[in-house]
Parts: C-alpha cells; sequence; structure tokens
C-alpha cells in the first residue's frame, strides 16, 4: 500500500525573505521508489526538476522520517536499505532548500507485507493403493517477514478439485484405482498467499477391501433361533467383493470344532446362519467376515452374541494392580452382584 | 470410561480388566498409572474357553451377574465418540436390568 503526501511550502507565504544574490530553485518533483515497496525493496529518492529548469543536490537537503520520527541516520541519503525496513512501516522523505530553508517537497510509501514463498510440493507415497491416505510433503518456506510456517491445500483428482478439508493429507475414500491425485499447495502468512504450487500427479492403484460391518440377528437371541450373520462390505474401487464367513462359538471353531454340529445353512452369503439347534444357553458366537477383491483381502469384520439364559459362572483370579483397592485379593463377579460390572479381557503387553 | 460412569452414576458401575495367559510379563506396565482392578487368568480358571472370550472383548453384566451385551474394542477404537457412546449405553442398560 502506498500512502503520498505532496508538500510545497512556499517561502513567501511564511514571509521569509528569497536567498541573497538571486531566486531559489524551483521545486522539484520527488517520488520514493518503489510505489509500493515491501521489505525487500530498498528506498529510492527519484526527483524530477520541473519543467524548464534543471535541478542541482547542491541547494537540497535531504531528510527521512520513521513513522513521523526523524532518522537522521538516513537523511543525507538518496536511498535507504531494504534491510532497514520492516513490514508496516511508513516513511517519509523531505527535500528541503538550503537556499532559504524553507521550501519542501515530500513523498511517503508504507512498508506493505511481503507474501510467502515455498520451494517444492510432492506427494507421498508415490504409488497410493486407493485405501491409502496421501500426504503432501513441502519444503524451501521463505518469509522476508518472518512470519509463521503455513499452507493452504487444495485436493484434486483427475485435475477437478474436489472440494475436501484443507489440510495436508487426504483420507482415502475420494480416488479409485486408476486416477491421478494432485494437490495444490499455497503457502501463507495469513495476510498474502504466495505462488501456488502444484505438485505432480499420482496415479492411484488398487486397493484392498474396506473391513465389512458385521451383525448378528436377532438381537438378544436365545438358544431357540437361528443366528444369522449380515455383512456390508465396500471396496474403494468399486471392484466385486468375495466375502468368506466364518463362525466361532466359546473360541471353537464352528461346526468343525463343535462335535455333533449340523452346520450352517446359507441365507444370503454361504455359511452366514446358524442353526438354532447347534446353539446352546450361555454360548457366546462370533462371525467374522473377510472381504476380498481380485487382489486384496479386507481385515476381518466381527460381531458377537451372547445367547443369555442365566447368569455365567463364577471364577476366582487375583488382582495384580499394586495401585488398585483390591491389589492382592481374589476378585470375583459374584463381588459385583447388585451392581453392575465390565469385564475386559486383554493381553498385558 | 470409569470415571465418567461414576460422576453421573456413583458406585453403581465397577470396570475391571483380565489378562490372559501367557502376557504376565506385561503387568506391571499395563497397570502403570491405572487403579482400576488387573486380574491375571490362570490355566486353572482358563476363564477365556469357560466364558467363550475372544479377544479385546469387553461383557458388562448386570446385577445379576447376567450379561447385558459383548462389545469387542478391536476395530471399534473407543476414541471414536460412537464407540464409546455404545460401550456406555451398554453399562446404562445394565443398571436397568
Amino acid at each position: 500500500m502506498r500512502t503520498r503526501s505532496l508538500l510545497l511550502v512556499v517561502p513567501l507565504l511564511a514571509g521569509c525573505p528569497p536567498a541573497p544574490g538571486g531566486s531559489v530553485d524551483p521545486a522539484p518533483l520527488l517520488t520514493i521508489l518503489p510505489a509500493a515497496p515491501t521489505t525487500v525493496d530498498a528506498l529510492t529518492v527519484d526527483v524530477e526538476p520541473p519543467a524548464d529548469a534543471s535541478f542541482g543536490w547542491l541547494n537540497w537537503d535531504i531528510s527521512w522520517q520513521l513513522d513521523g520520527a526523524a532518522h537522521p541516520a538516513s537523511d543525507g541519503s538518496t536511498s535507504v536499505a531494504a534491510s532497514a525496513t520492516a513490514r508496516g512501516q511508513s516513511w517519509t522523505v523531505t527535500l528541503t532548500s538550503n537556499q532559504d530553508g524553507s521550501i519542501a517537497v515530500s513523498d511517503a510509501v508504507t512498508i506493505a507485507n511481503t507474501p510467502p514463498s515455498m520451494s517444492f510440493a510432492n506427494l507421498d507415497p508415490v504409488a497410493p493403493r486407493s485405501d491409502e491416505a496421501i500426504t503432501v510433503l513441502v519444503g524451501g518456506w521463505e518469509d522476508p517477514d518472518g512470519d509463521a510456517e503455513a499452507y493452504s491445500f487444495a485436493w484434486l483428482v483427475d485435475g477437478q478439485d474436489i472440494g475436501a478439508p484443507d489440510a495436508a493429507t487426504l483420507a482415502p475414500g475420494s480416488y479409485s484405482s486408476g486416477q491421478t491425485v494432485s494437490a495444490v499447495v499455497t503457502p501463507t502468512d495469513g495476510l498474502d498467499d504466495g505462488t501456488p504450487i502444484t505438485t505432480a500427479g499420482v496415479v492411484i492403484a488398487n486397493g484392498a477391501p474396506s473391513t465389512p460391518v458385521v451383525t448378528i440377528t436377532p438381537d438378544d437371541a436365545d438358544d431357540t433361533q437361528d443366528l444369522l450373520c449380515s455383512v456390508t462390505a465396500d471396496d474403494p474401487d468399486g471392484d466385486a467383493l468375495d466375502v468368506v464367513i466364518t463362525w466361532t462359538v466359546g473360541g471353537a471353531a464352528y461346526p468343525t470344532g463343535v462335535p455333533g454340529a449340523v452346520g450352517p445353512t446359507t441365507t444370503t452369503l454361504a455359511g452366514d446362519t446358524v442353526p438354532a439347534q447347534d446353539t446352546a444357553a450361555n454360548q457366546n458366537w462370533i462371525c467374522s467376515a473377510v472381504a476380498s477383491d481380485a487382489e486384496y483381502a479386507s481385515d476381518p469384520g466381527t460381531a458377537s452374541m451372547y445367547l443369555a439364559a442365566g447368569p455365567l459362572s463364577d471364577f476366582g483370579l487375583d488382582d495384580v494392580n499394586a495401585t488398585s483397592p483390591r491389589f492382592g485379593e481374589s476378585v470375583s463377579p459374584r463381588d459385583y452382584l447388585q451392581k453392575v460390572s465390565g469385564w475386559y479381557f486383554g493381553h498385558a503387553t | 470410561m470409569q470415571a465418567d460412569l461414576d460422576a453421573e452414576f456413583p458406585g453403581v458401575v465397577q470396570i475391571l480388566g483380565v489378562n490372559d495367559v501367557g502376557f504376565e510379563g506385561g503387568n506391571a506396565t499395563i497397570t502403570d498409572g491405572r487403579d482400576l482392578p488387573w486380574l491375571q487368568n490362570t490355566a486353572d480358571a482358563d476363564l477365556w474357553n469357560a466364558w467363550g472370550v475372544t479377544y479385546r472383548d469387553v461383557w458388562v453384566l448386570d446385577g445379576d451377574n447376567v450379561p447385558v451385551g459383548i462389545f469387542n474394542v478391536t476395530g471399534n477404537n473407543l476414541s471414536d465418540a460412537a464407540n464409546y457412546e455404545t460401550l456406555r449405553a451398554l453399562f446404562v442398560e445394565a443398571m436397568g436390568d
């Protein structure tokens, strides 16, 4: 931004006499260049003599003001080094006739913000699958004003801005196999944006299906009802999926680990139904499903169903947490009758 | 979650952990900074098979020690607000049984 004032103080208005021995030089036109400086620009005084007149520095004194205060270090100089300036400062230069000390012209500029810059932006990984996130790696930040490093991000799929959140990482779900993803990264200091860089595009490879969402119905089943395992699975590339269902009961594979079992039947997917005759009260059934395309298999999705019939078998195990109120005691579910208890079964690693 | 439930239902819910046989070496680490009971399963109790437990199950029992629900936190990370609320709702449901 530039502000300029041109001040002409004519000596006769102030009642000052002309210089002894003759007339004073007419005032020149005074300009600070560049017109809209930033912190990378030196300030230089440009003087344009009036028409039909010559200009000689010997007859003029030059002085500078910084934010309205005298700046003696720069007085007498026709320039101010860029290193001496900072964003937001107002610099004024004034030219005064040393013939009578009263004719002056001045110009002023305000030091504007310098936009930041960056030197590179690349995508990682360079060969992502459709189920992998993609991240922009950026670097080479420079800001002469010393502003904090910051960027904005736009994501393109096949050259089209997909309106993804302004973030350095793009989560899977908005691209699929064969598409090209790139990003436009713009350095910003909060005031101005620098020149954006568009990354090289990466071509998306086939990805694994998502972990299936698995449910067992009916809710609150008992041992008189068939158990149906339902599976929802998606593939980021829209590939056809093969879903394999497996069942366990009480930790044993079903039906191979369950003597006398009839085995599962099929309602929608192969083996998705456990007939009631293979179930019993107090059993915990788990349905696990894996979805596969031609190349990859998903992580297994699971659901469990406890066939309630009555209280669980009791046990007593020692509390080994030295900071627990029950440390060293034998703890059992019956200790929590009339209360609600939650039992987490894990591995201490 | 224990603190969360205690804040709304003081003294009603107790959460406990049970470590599988063979993982005793990690007990000191997993209990560091925690005061919930941490029980050590034994070959004699064989709780995994006795109850038909799956690794990382949370079994919620009502006041009669009848399971109200089983929530497996593998693939249902409790840092996800929806998963957290699902499990919390099981505890609340168990209070009414």
